[in-house]
């Protein structure tokens, strides 16, 4: 009996925390977001008003936020120190390949990542504020629905974890 | 007489019930519905053999071969 009543309690754990590890990608999601428009607010100040090289700039921004977003403009800015031939945006893409697992964002969210890779430092100042507030644009949509996904689904994922895990136990039971 | 069985599928029903209410209020009527299904499924499943136990026992009391 002692035996049955542990391995359910195990079982119960381990599918609520299952769907609590589920449903934090959304929340991790939308902080990338947020924190990726945050970043391209600080780069185009530094572009437009500070004229910053861009290996110092994204340093300053690596250090001003926190998370995956962070990882990746400091390994860009590392790759762009260390002077080994790279395009800032080949240097963007391997920074970003890197860190990409920590992003939990999705396909269409990761080519906004990805164009601004491409877009970084190709051309004069005033066509890259152009392009950084486009992409500031594009991002806000993104955002709004990231966070209405997760108000959706984050909820729903903890309790359907917890329940099915019940559910399992119940009928091993 | 056994009636551990009674409250099993007692439990399978208010969980059903809980999970549909979780799916519907965030908008998935058709996961719902699916779950709705399953527990009967399940539920039908686990008294299937009990109930063909009642059909024998009817058979045989009505002298019915």
């Amino acid at each position: 009996m002692i035996m049955k009543i542990t391995g359910a309690i195990l079982i119960i754990v381990s599918c609520g925390m299952g769907g609590m590890l589920y449903s934090n990608r959304y929340i991790y999601r939308l902080e990338s977001l947020k924190s990726l428009s945050i970043c391209i607010e600080m780069l185009r100040s530094e572009i437009v008003y500070g004229h910053t090289p861009l290996t110092q700039a994204s340093k300053t921004i690596a250090e001003k936020i926190s998370g995956p977003v962070a990882d990746i403009f400091n390994d860009f800015s590392d790759l762009l120190a260390a002077k080994k031939g790279y395009t800032a945006s080949q240097a963007f893409q391997r920074a970003l390949d890197k860190n990409s697992a920590g992003l939990c964002v999705n396909v269409e969210e990761m080519n906004l990542f990805k164009t601004m890779g491409k877009m970084i430092g190709t051309s004069d100042t005033e066509n890259q504020e152009k392009s950084l507030n486009l992409l500031s644009r594009q991002l806000e949509v993104l955002i709004d629905k990231s966070m209405t996904d997760r108000d959706k689904n984050v909820k729903m994922y903890r309790s359907l974890g917890l329940l099915g895990g019940l559910g399992l136990a119940i009928l091993l039971l | 007489m056994n009636v551990d069985i009674i409250f099993k599928i007692a439990a399978i029903g208010i969980l059903v019930a809980v999970l549909n209410m979780v799916l519907v209020s965030s908008d998935r009527k058709e996961q719902a519905m699916m779950v709705t299904l399953v527990g009967l499924v399940v539920v039908l499943m686990m008294v299937i053999t009990m109930i063909s136990n009642l059909f024998n026992a009817v058979k045989t009391m009505f002298q019915l071969y």
